[in-house]
């Protein structure tokens, strides 16, 4: 369907993104209350119920983005919502980091790759610091694409129209 | 013809993006379609998450402080004085004490027949009666020591075998992730000790105990690293001589008690 090149790149990154989101959501689904404490650890200035009231809703929006984004379906929706998501975890994961809150989240485990034997590495992987690098990049990557497909889109249509 | 299919390749790249050509001419609606879009994301999110949270034992109740207060309130949180050891024994299946969260005892209570596999993987025969001090036959004797420092230190338990061991006031479960993560859940009679605690902290901790009481240390699950770490730190660093940790931590705790409440097997 998608024979340029640079739409075939596009396809896959979101599909990356997807699979990513998926993880996500499904770390979280594993652990409700977990993911809640972590939530917590934050120490954002929110009320608790608005707070698990996100706990109990981002894990499905994450996992509904995912499989869309896999599925190759409402593209733009998918990836204006990732989007969005991930530029309020990269203001929480900033603000945290600048604050100084150690948040061990344990949501990043190298025991899969073989690398846990270095406690070091391991605990700047789980630290605040590498979640908020981690949200920034996947939050450039998000906002890359969301923009090539709006433009995309938008040549299409003018060239829809035209025709 | 080539003419005829550029056409068509537009049209169904378009139709690939769009539902309707009629929209696609016109982004007013495009907008409009993707406002409809989120909103739909928004609201089966919404169903979703109140319906899985609802349904599903582990998951985050509204208006239930007990699984924020369980932590809190009742059980440890304050500091723990000398005689924490009482305190520990208040998991033990014995009979009536006094002022008990009744939950709390419905989670922890008698390790007696919970499923064939569980007491099979606990140490030889455990009694049900509580092995606290030596009891009167004698073989029971070498049922339920904590590990001496021959066994590997520190060893990596699960919580069939941790369970009994926590009831009988033989260890003490150690809680190492974020304070706020405790604060949300954890296993009852669990203590708050976050792996970022100061050296100071964690003397003061372990002063609290005995040296030969054995320490189980969990964090989140088996995705998490932070009670091998913490579990390492306790017997290098403070040469506790009796160390474990539970791999598949708090999620283990849960599939295991909560999860599993409604339906036991039978033999």
């Amino acid at each position: 369907m998608m024979t340029d090149p640079g739409n075939r790149v596009q396809r896959l990154l979101s599909g990356l993104l997807g699979v990513l989101m998926l993880w996500a959501a499904i770390s979280k689904l594993a652990n409700p209350t977990e993911f809640l404490g972590s939530i917590y650890a934050y120490e954002l200035p929110l009320p608790r119920p608005l707070l698990q009231a996100t706990a109990v809703v981002l894990p499905w929006l994450e996992l509904l983005c995912g499989l869309l984004l896999v599925a190759g379906l409402w593209i733009e929706t998918a990836l204006a919502t990732v989007t969005g998501l991930l530029a309020v975890f990269v203001v929480a994961t900033g603000q945290a980091w600048l604050r100084g809150l150690e948040i061990a989240c344990g949501c990043f485990s190298l025991k899969v790759f073989g690398l846990d034997s270095n406690p070091e590495l391991e605990r700047f992987l789980e630290s605040v610091a590498f979640a908020f690098f981690r949200n920034l990049l996947l939050l450039t990557l998000a906002t890359f694409l969301l923009r090539r497909t709006l433009r995309h889109n938008r040549t299409a249509t003018a060239q829809a129209t035209a025709n | 013809m080539s003419e005829h299919r550029k056409k068509s390749r537009a049209a169904s790249r378009v139709d690939h993006r769009h539902s309707t050509s009629q929209e696609v001419a016109r982004p007013h609606s495009r907008s409009r379609q993707i406002i409809w879009q989120l909103a739909s994301l928004l609201a089966a999110s919404v169903v979703l998450g109140f319906a899985f949270n609802s349904s599903s034992p582990v998951g985050i109740r509204f208006n239930d402080a007990t699984s924020d207060s369980l932590s809190s309130s009742e059980l440890k949180t304050e500091p723990v004085p000398v005689a924490r050891t009482n305190q520990l024994a208040m998991l033990t299946p014995t009979p009536p004490s006094s002022a008990e969260n009744p939950r709390v005892r419905q989670i922890i209570t008698p390790p007696p027949p919970l499923t064939s596999a569980p007491t099979r993987l606990l140490t030889p025969a455990t009694p049900v009666a509580p092995p606290i001090t030596p009891p009167v036959t004698a073989p029971a004797v070498a049922v339920a020591p904590p590990t001496t420092g021959v066994a590997q230190n520190p060893a990596v338990i699960h919580w069939v075998e941790a369970k009994p061991l926590a009831a009988s006031g033989q260890a003490v479960l150690v809680d190492v992730r974020h304070k706020s993560m405790y604060d949300a859940g954890h296993i009852p009679g669990a203590i708050s000790l976050p792996e970022t605690s100061t050296p100071e902290e964690f003397t003061a901790f372990l002063n609290q105990y005995p040296t030969n009481l054995t320490l189980i240390v969990y964090c989140s699950s088996t995705s998490c690293s932070q009670s091998a770490r913490v579990a390492g730190r306790l017997v290098t660093q403070y040469q506790r001589p009796s160390v474990k940790y539970m791999t598949g931590g708090y999620m283990e705790y849960q599939q295991a008690e909560l999860a599993n409440q409604p339906a036991q097997p039978q033999p």
